[in-house]
Formats: structure tokens, C-alpha cells, sequence
């Protein structure tokens, strides 16, 4: 008891003196510490910083995509067939003609019908819409003509004859008029008047308006070829000018005496005059009635021709269709889509060298898996994937066997990936009795290691074919983040407590940039909605840690669900 | 203007780096003390204060407010050092318990005038094992099955380096309280 109390002073002693004793640090302290802080700040940016950063740039690589894709594609029949694609075109088109004639098109049409009128009028003429048109023309200069030669001819005899009100009138008062009868000079006159009359009769014509022909100045001899309506003003304008006309010759008649005969001959002229610009005016309506029935005839072909490429475009109907059952659910890429995925893989052992004799036969190897999702922007055969995922790197080295001297007096040291991992030789031994004549102490250990990743992978693909099954290839880049480790060492011992320490101070890499290539394929389940599986490899261009210097490399096989969007 | 030790806490919880300095200096001098008891010299004492005050800023989000503040920084700044001593190596084993009844203890009447500067010296001067068992021990108030689970050792050898340990400050006393008689007398 008195053992005891002196022991309680001694501890007392410095308890009491020291449990609440201060001390100050130097001044310059506190700055190291708000060094180390800002470094630390630094080297390790919040999270939420990163998934940030992470959503921006996919958003922003999506809208890039989005931008500069090219609309005018039919990205979803691009890979059926390029002739159906140039049927639709073609239908398309068709479809445009048929609805609304444009005014190029109709354009087209009257050149279509002018040069087949052209090609017939050189076969039979005068029935031509060439002709029609020479013919036109020709009766449309010698109107004017007509009409400055009726006013001459008014001028010459304006004040010496007076204008019959009809040619009813006109004409019976010539018939009735008192003719001298022994002019022979005047048979001479009057014959000559008659050719005047004749030239003026061939120079006065109808007034090519005057498209139908009137019934009341047809000729016994004139046929109604044409057989068209009448119209009551051109045959009030035709008889107009025939009844100028009739002025105009009797005015150029009456400067000399004339016979009922000559006068009469002279009226049969112009009769047949006009008989013959009747059957100009009858051909000339059959002509444009022609070139009407063949416009008719044409736009009938036209239609002809669209029913012709309506059956084409039902047949690219069909074809589409065909080809869309014969492929069931074809690889039709969506713009957008989002998959979900798993990735189991495997890396090389972590664990690499020991202080002491060291069993390495129940090392398993390194661990590791990601599950995460990713957007995929098609570009025809072409995809660009980005997303975010989560990996864990987990290795477990089981109950493995250490073997060292009972007079051991360094620490047992395991190097892994992660840092070197020291056990004091003092835990190490501590409730270890060994007998005497025994040297060497047997021991177990577990270790396990685990880090924890956000990653960000970008990756290009390349399909191949179509169907139901499209295999790929793919590479790009994997951005990676460490956001926490942890290392435990387990050492179980046959005698005395086990030893468990755990260390979270390691020196792991914690940004990493790797490079990823992977083959897979991809297997359409129903339209839209599909899943892969993708063997890969990646290697980082960082080793795991400060204290690893072997290569960063996995081997993976991912596995996902992808939904067309 | 004073500032509450809950702004403290939560202007720490939010990185707010006035109160982070608000708080070292609110506890740098009782923390040093205690680094210092765990370390062989000054600088190493810094050293390990930093590192503390560090995991303190780091860690403060998970405290509940269930204890002690004080209390929660200074295990921090115990485990500190305990895992500073765990990458020396430190060798627990090197001490052989059979000598510690050789050893008695005269120490009767523990005056309080010996300075704290020379009781931190003579703890300061231990060696590495026994230093760390005797501050848990005698100045943490821990007791040898929480040491021995601390340090990955058994109760008997913390308790024989405690002993060790006590028996190397009681003749270390024994020779101050020499000294001191005379004055005292």
C-alpha cells in the first residue's frame, strides 16, 4: 500500500504540474500551419467542385455535338440502304410536282409543248403552232397597214361620198344607182377600180382578236371547223370594219362611174377577201385549239408520269418497309443516348516486396470495379461517349504466413502500391513467449487496401455493320480523382493480441489520367433499347501512388444497358 | 470582442480561417505543452503540433459537441504523436521487466516547487517508450488496457515500462530534492 502511494505521488506530482501546463509555440508556427492548409486546399478541391466541373464539361461536349450536327442527315435510315434513301428523295420530289405546278415548271411544260408543236409543224404543215405564231405575227402588221390605208383612203374621198348606214343599203344602192352603159373607157376603170378594190380588200383584213369567226360573214364556202361559240362583240367589231371597209370602196369607187356589175365584182372580191380571212381565222382557232390539246395531252402525260412515280414512290414505301421487317430492330442510332454500366477488373498484385521471408501463395490479385453512366452522342457510325462513374480499388492479400527471428530487432516492413507499412518490432512481439531451443516466430497477416474514385471517362467508338448485333471498337481518355484510401494491416497472432493498424495518410496519386481501348458489342433488344458488354484495358499515365513505380494498368470487362433518347 | 468556442467550432466547420486561427491560439500553449511531453526536443514539439492542428481542422466537421472541446483536440494531438512514434519504430520491447523491483522509491514528500519547465525536462528526457506509457498513464489517465490497445501492446509491458519509467523520475526527484533541501531548510 505504501508502494502504491508513493507511486500515486510521483504520478500525481506530475500530473498536477503538468496535465494544464501551456507552453508557446513560436510566432511562426501558426503561419507553417495556414501554409500547410492553403496547400492542402490546393492539392485537393472540394467534391462538389469536381462533379461540377465533371457535369459542365459533358453538358457542354453534348452542345457542341448538338450544334454541329448536321440536321439535313436522316441519321435513322442512314445505314438501311442508300437506294431507298434516293427512292424518298426521288418521291419526295414527285410529291412537290404533283401538288403545285411551280412557275418554272410550267415553264418547262410550254417548252415541252412548243418544241413538240415545233417537231409536228415541220411534219405537216400549216397547222403548226410555228406556223400559228409566223401567222399571228403576219395578220397583225398588215392590220395597221389596213387601218392607215382605210384613213388614206377616207381622206381622198371623205367629202365626196356619203357613208352608207349597212351594207344592206350600201349595197342595194349600188345596184340601183344609174350606171352608164357605153363607157367602155370605163370598163377599163372600173376593172382597174376592181383590182383596187381587190387590194384594198386583201389589205383590210379582220382584226385578229376577232378569234371566232362571226356566222353572218361566213362564206357559203366557209366551214365552221373550229365549231366554237359566238360572240356577238367581235361579230359587232367584225362588221364594223367590214362595214368600213365596204366605205372605204365605194369611196374609191365613186371618184369614177362604174357598172352594177363591175360594183358587184368588185363586193365578190372583198366577200372572198374576208371568206379567206374566215378560214385564216378557222385555222388559226384550230391551231391554238391544237396547241390547247396538246398542253392537255402534256399535262395528262405529267400525270401520267406522277401516277407513274406515286406507284414508285408506294414501291419505296414498300421497299422501306421491307427493309425495316428484314432487319426486325436494326441498329438505328439515336441522337442521344444514356447508358448505365458495371465494370468488374483486375490489376496486378499491389503488395511488392517484404523485409522478411515472405509467403506470397494466398496473394490474390488486385481488385477493382466502377459503375457509373455515360452519354453517347451519335455521329452517324460515329459516337462520342462522356459520363461519371465511381471505382473502388479494393485488394485483399489473405492470411499469409510471416516467418522472422525472435531476437528480431527492426520493424516489419510490407511495401505496398500504397506506401510502406511499418509494424514496430516491440507490437510485433508483444504476448509472444517463444521456447527456448525455437528461433523463428510464425505469424499471419491480412491486408487490405482500398481507394476510392470519381471518374470521368471520354470515349470515341467506331460500329461496325448492322443488325441486331453491332460489334464496336472504342478508345479515349479516363480522368480520374482519388477521394479517400485506406490501408489496413491485420497481423494475427498464434499468442498474445492480435495487431490491427489502420493507415490513412498515403501517398496515393490523387488526379490520374489514363488511356482506355476496348472492343465489345451490342445487342438490340427492342428498338431503342439495347445492352453491351466491352472487354477493355486502360493504362494511367500516373502510377497508383508516390511509392509505386510499376506500371498503372486494369483489365476490365464492362457490361451496360443503353437507352436511346 | 471575444469569441465563443461554439463560433469557433463553427466557423472551423465552415474553413473560416480567422477562427481557425482563433482557435490555435485559444489552444496552441496547453497543446505545445503536451507535444512537448510527448518529444525529445522543441522543434520536434512543433512539428508535431502542426500536424495536430492540421487533423484538428480536418476532422472538426465530425465533432458532436458531445464532450469536451479541450479533450477532443488533445487526443488528437496524443494520436499524433503516437503515430509519429509508430514511424520511428519505436521498440517496446527492449526493456526487461525482471529489473524493475531492483529499483525503490524514495520519494515520500513531493514538494511543488520543483518548475514545470523542469518536471517537462525530465519526462523530455526519458526514453522514447517509457515517455509515451508515462504520459498516458500518469498525465492522459489512461489505464494499461486502453495503452496496451493503443499501442498494439500488452497490458505487462505497459505496465513494467511504466514502472520503468517512474523509477527513472523518482531518482531524477530524489536528486532535486537534494538540491532543494538546503534552500528549503
Amino acid at each position: 500500500m505504501i508502494e502504491e502511494n508513493k507511486h500515486n505521488n510521483t504520478e500525481k506530482l506530475f500530473h498536477n504540474a503538468l496535465a494544464n501546463m501551456e507552453v508557446q509555440p513560436s510566432p511562426a508556427l501558426w503561419d507553417k500551419v495556414e501554409a500547410r492548409l492553403d496547400d492542402e486546399n490546393r492539392k485537393r478541391p472540394a467534391l462538389w467542385i469536381w462533379l461540377v466541373g465533371s457535369l459542365l464539361f459533358i453538358t457542354g461536349a453534348v452542345a457542341i455535338g448538338w450544334y454541329f450536327y448536321p440536321r439535313n442527315q436522316a441519321p435513322r435510315e442512314y445505314f438501311v440502304n442508300k437506294n431507298v434513301l434516293l427512292a424518298q428523295e426521288n418521291v419526295a420530289i414527285t410529291n412537290s410536282n404533283a401538288t403545285t405546278l411551280s412557275d418554272s415548271a410550267k415553264m418547262s411544260l410550254q417548252q415541252q409543248v412548243d418544241s413538240i408543236n415545233n417537231t409536228e409543224a415541220e411534219q405537216a404543215k400549216p397547222i403548226t403552232s410555228q406556223t400559228i405564231v409566223q401567222k399571228s405575227s403576219a395578220t397583225t402588221t398588215p392590220n395597221k397597214l389596213s387601218v392607215n390605208n382605210t384613213a388614206h383612203i377616207t381622206a381622198v374621198t371623205h367629202n365626196t361620198v356619203a357613208t352608207p348606214k349597212d351594207n344592206s343599203t350600201t349595197y342595194t344602192s349600188l345596184k340601183n344607182s344609174p350606171v352608164k352603159k357605153d363607157s367602155a373607157t370605163h370598163t377599163t376603170a372600173i376593172n382597174k377600180t376592181q383590182t383596187q378594190v381587190t387590194n384594198v380588200a386583201s389589205n383590210t383584213t379582220i382584226k385578229p382578236s376577232v378569234t371566232n369567226e362571226p356566222e353572218t360573214h361566213k362564206s357559203p364556202g366557209a366551214k365552221n371547223n373550229a365549231g366554237d361559240s359566238i360572240n356577238q362583240n367581235n361579230i359587232t367589231q367584225s362588221t364594223t370594219t367590214i362595214h368600213k371597209n365596204t366605205s372605204s370602196l365605194l369611196n374609191a369607187v365613186a371618184e369614177k362611174p362604174l357598172n352594177k356589175d363591175s360594183i358587184a365584182g368588185a363586193l365578190l372580191a372583198a366577200i372572198q377577201a374576208k371568206k379567206n380571212d374566215s378560214i385564216k381565222q378557222a385555222k388559226e382557232t384550230t391551231a391554238n385549239k391544237i396547241l390547247q390539246q396538246k398542253k392537255t395531252d402534256s399535262l395528262k402525260s405529267d400525270s401520267i408520269q406522277i401516277a407513274k412515280t406515286d406507284s414508285t414512290k408506294k414501291d419505296s414505301a414498300k421497299k422501306i418497309t421491307a427493309a425495316k421487317d428484314s432487319s426486325h430492330h436494326l441498329a438505328l442510332p439515336s441522337l442521344l443516348s444514356i447508358a448505365i454500366y458495371y465494370s468488374p477488373e483486375i490489376a496486378r498484385n499491389d503488395v511488392t516486396s517484404h523485409s522478411t521471408t515472405f509467403n506470397m501463395q494466398n496473394a490474390v490479385p488486385n481488385l477493382r470495379y466502377s459503375f457509373g453512366v455515360k452519354f453517347g452522342l451519335s455521329f452517324g457510325k460515329f459516337e462520342l461517349n462522356a459520363g461519371i462513374a465511381y471505382s473502388q480499388l479494393h485488394q485483399t492479400f489473405g492470411l499469409d504466413t510471416i516467418s522472422f527471428s525472435k531476437n528480431i530487432s527492426q520493424p516489419l516492413i510490407i511495401n505496398t502500391s500504397l506506401g510502406n507499412l511499418a509494424v514496430p518490432v516491440g507490437p510485433l512481439m508483444a504476448g509472444i513467449s517463444v521456447a527456448p531451443w525455437l528461433v523463428t516466430v510464425h505469424d499471419h497477416y491480412q491486408y487490405n487496401e482500398t481507394v476510392n474514385y470519381i471518374n470521368m471517362p471520354i470515349n470515341a467508338r467506331l460500329n461496325f455493320g448492322i443488325g441486331k448485333f453491332i460489334p464496336y471498337v472504342t478508345a479515349g481518355i479516363n480522368l480520374q480523382y482519388a477521394i479517400s484510401e485506406n490501408a489496413v494491416l491485420d497481423v494475427i497472432k498464434d499468442k498474445g493480441v492480435d495487431l490491427n493498424l489502420t493507415y490513412s495518410s498515403l501517398n496515393v496519386n490523387a488526379f490520374n489520367i489514363g488511356f482506355s481501348a476496348g472492343a465489345g458489342i451490342e445487342y438490340n433488344i427492342v428498338k431503342r433499347l439495347s445492352v453491351y458488354v466491352e472487354p477493355n484495358a486502360r493504362l494511367n499515365t500516373l502510377p497508383l501512388s508516390g511509392n509505386d513505380k510499376s506500371l498503372n494498368y486494369y483489365f476490365g470487362c464492362q457490361g451496360g444497358i443503353k437507352l436511346g433518347l | 470582442m471575444t469569441v465563443t468556442e461554439a463560433e469557433i467550432i463553427e466557423g472551423c466547420k465552415a474553413g473560416k480561417r480567422e477562427l481557425q486561427k482563433a482557435l490555435y491560439t485559444r489552444f496552441s500553449g496547453k497543446m505545445f505543452a503536451v507535444c512537448l511531453r510527448y518529444s525529445k526536443n522543441r522543434e520536434e514539439a512543433e512539428d508535431l503540433l502542426q500536424d495536430g492542428f492540421i487533423k484538428v481542422f480536418h476532422s472538426i466537421e465530425k465533432f458532436m459537441g458531445s464532450g469536451s472541446f479541450e479533450g477532443w483536440i488533445r487526443r488528437i494531438m496524443v494520436n499524433t504523436a503516437l503515430e509519429l512514434i509508430r514511424k520511428k519504430k519505436l521498440d517496446f520491447s527492449s526493456f526487461d521487466i525482471e529489473h524493475v523491483e531492483s529499483y525503490s522509491d524514495h520519494i515520500t514528500d513531493m514538494t511543488t516547487t520543483i518548475a514545470e519547465n523542469e518536471l517537462l525536462a525530465m519526462i523530455q528526457e526519458l526514453p522514447a517508450g517509457y515517455k509515451t506509457i508515462f504520459n498516458l498513464y500518469a498525465i492522459e489517465g489512461y489505464q494499461h488496457n486502453e495503452i496496451s490497445e493503443m499501442l498494439g501492446i500488452s497490458e505487462g509491458t505497459s505496465k513494467s515500462q511504466l514502472a520503468r519509467a517512474r523509477h527513472i523520475l523518482q531518482e531524477k526527484l530524489k536528486r532535486i530534492e537534494i538540491n532543494y533541501r538546503p534552500q528549503v531548510k
